[in-house]
């Protein structure tokens, strides 16, 4: 039996992999560790990998980098055991999706797709100074993701907010953007972020007049916003002030009577419009 | 369209933007429209002409599809284009139906969709529940419609555009509006029983899609797993798939449908909410009969 520690990104682990693979070691022979369990133990040195590796259809290394992300830990003894499979007679693998490892790995994926894409939906910037040189504009997020996704997101982040220099800051990795390129650095805690700005009070305005309380459904809204986002989100504060007055604004509308039927409003614009129901013939649109 | 201007040239806003029109819209304001939003829609509002005469007059169907097939040109036209980026314009146009304001059944609506989906290859219909503004008109109604009544739509919507239903299989001339206790696709199965039950190890894709219970990417997996070995109940826990909807309909390598699953009513009373006490309407005067107790 082998120990090995849990690699820090895909790359590291693919590096390993491969030389695990060439040399012939089967995954039930390894037993992948993460740094604090790993502690007193010192691992062998890898074998020397030689030798041509057998090739892995692409959509598996996608997998891979995807489920790299995963804060458990538990994807790097996975990865190394379906890439021995695929590699040793199960080429079809990844079909099969029955199979409970590929199942685990799936599932796993998942997890990390639903992280990129509420973070995509929940980092909410807050201004800071323009940046004196350019005179762009410039923006501070804090978020807190719950598996190592911040470089995944970096594409969408980048596209959207291209027009604006911004930094998002996590505690795994910082991610900045000044209108030329990304870059990294290391996680910083919370009070490093602006905790708010003028721009939050217009956003709670905001919310509070889109709100419909005739469509309130709080199971609904909280499975598409779970309350673990809430302390970071400037708007979440007027949730439960909307739910608790939603009932009473329902009912009050509902206890005013209908008005009589109004005179049909004297419009020029809309009289040309009933003008072309009475004259079908006529049927092309006037101009407004 | 100076706010799309604004956002899009000055501010850079790379978001998107969902603009709305109305058919008499000129087609120089939709040419600017479609270059800054990523979606157009002109709501059509009411499913049959007859209804917007009566809430809409100024609202007229012929007019907003010509408008339609205007807009679909347009897409279709830059969507070729693309490659030279000469003329951009919205990628996809929508439309809304407001449910529960007017008397239409439920295969109106679908009817209306689906001829929509097909002349003017819209991206997505939206259902949406009427609901009372205060100061309403005495012709609408005073209450929505029950928000299922909007989800079922959606569910119908759905079967139309992923999975092969015709109007027709959804809503019945005896029974136009959807089963609001359970979702089409087992009302459709509970109504066509011979077709079932289907052998998942045999069976095309498009059946598959039928059972209730098991949606398009379960099909698929099923299509691809059983290449490599035969389907068994187990599988289908294991793709998450809804064996208590499922089960009664389909034969795999282990499972055979019992008899006694069989009863039609039996499926639906396993699946519809539990009945539940009427709403009482207090506006009408309530006939003395009702009022004096007794026993139950």
């Amino acid at each position: 039996m082998r120990t090995l520690v849990h690699p820090e990104k895909f790359d590291d682990w693919r590096r390993v992999a491969r030389s695990l693979l060439a040399a012939g070691i089967p995954p039930e022979d390894l037993l992948w560790q993460s740094r604090e369990q790993f502690g007193l133990f010192s691992g062998a040195p890898l074998p020397p990998g030689t030798g041509n590796l057998p090739r892995v259809p692409g959509a598996f290394i996608d997998l891979a980098r995807t489920v790299s992300c995963h804060r458990s830990g538990d994807q790097w003894a996975l990865l190394y055991s379906l890439l021995w499979r695929l590699t040793h007679g199960e080429a079809h693998l990844l079909a099969l999706s029955t199979d409970s490892q590929i199942h685990r790995v799936r599932t796993m994926a998942k997890h990390i797709g639903r992280d990129i894409h509420k973070m995509h939906a929940f980092v909410r910037f807050r201004k800071v100074n323009d940046a004196p040189e350019t005179n762009r504009e410039q923006f501070v997020a804090w978020f807190e993701t719950e598996h190592r996704i911040v470089r995944l997101t970096s594409a969408f982040f980048r596209k959207r907010f291209t027009g604006m220099n911004w930094s998002i800051l996590t505690p795994d990795e910082c991610m900045h953007w000044d209108g030329q390129k990304i870059h990294f650095t290391n996680g910083v805690d919370k009070s490093q972020a602006p905790d708010s700005d003028s721009l939050d009070e217009l956003w709670k305005t905001y919310y509070r007049n889109i709100f419909n309380p005739a469509r309130l459904k709080v199971k609904a809204m909280q499975s598409e916003m779970p309350k673990k986002y809430w302390k970071n989100l400037p708007e979440a504060e007027t949730i439960k002030e909307l739910i608790a007055s939603s009932s009473d604004s329902t009912r009050e509308m509902l206890a005013t009577p209908s008005s009589p039927e109004k005179p049909a409003p004297n419009n020029t614009y809309l009289e040309k419009l009933r003008q072309l129901d009475r004259n079908p013939k006529t049927n092309s649109p006037p101009r407004a | 369209m100076q706010v799309a201007r604004t956002l899009r040239e000055v501010h850079h806003f790379r978001g998107y933007i969902h603009l709305k029109t109305i058919p008499e819209a000129s087609d120089e304001l939709i040419a600017v429209a479609g270059k800054y939003a990523d979606r157009i829609s002109i709501n059509i509002e009411l499913p049959q002409q007859k209804s917007l005469k009566n809430l809409a007059p100024e609202k007229n169907i012929f007019r907003t599809r010509e408008a339609m097939h205007k807009i679909s040109d347009k897409i279709f036209e830059s969507k070729a284009e693309r490659s030279s980026k000469k003329s951009p314009f919205a990628t996809g146009q929508s439309t809304q139906m407001i449910v529960g304001a007017d008397q239409s059944h439920d295969a109106h609506f679908l009817r209306r969709a689906g001829e929509l989906y097909g002349n003017f290859q819209l991206r997505r219909v939206y259902y949406s529940a009427f609901s009372p503004i205060p100061d309403s008109s005495i012709r609408l109604p005073l209450k929505s419609p029950p928000l299922v009544r909007e989800h079922r739509l959606y569910q119908a919507d759905w079967l139309m555009r992923f999975y092969g239903y015709k109007v027709d299989e959804i809503t019945t001339k005896n029974q136009p509006n959807l089963d609001l206790d359970i979702d089409p696709k087992l009302s459709w199965a509970l109504r066509n029983r011979d077709f079932f039950p289907i052998d998942l190890n045999k069976a095309d894709y498009g059946v598959i899609l039928r059972i209730p219970g098991l949606g398009v990417r379960n099909a698929k997996r099923i299509i691809t797993a059983r290449r490599f070995h035969h389907i068994r109940v187990n599988d289908l826990i294991k793709m998450r798939a809804n064996l208590k909807k499922c089960l009664p309909f389909i034969i795999t390598a282990d499972h055979q449908p019992a008899s006694l699953e069989l009863d039609s009513e039996k499926i639906r009373a396993l699946h519809a909410p539990p009945a539940q006490q009427l709403e009482l309407d207090f506006s009408a005067p309530i006939p003395k009969s009702e009022v004096i107790g007794g026993e139950f």
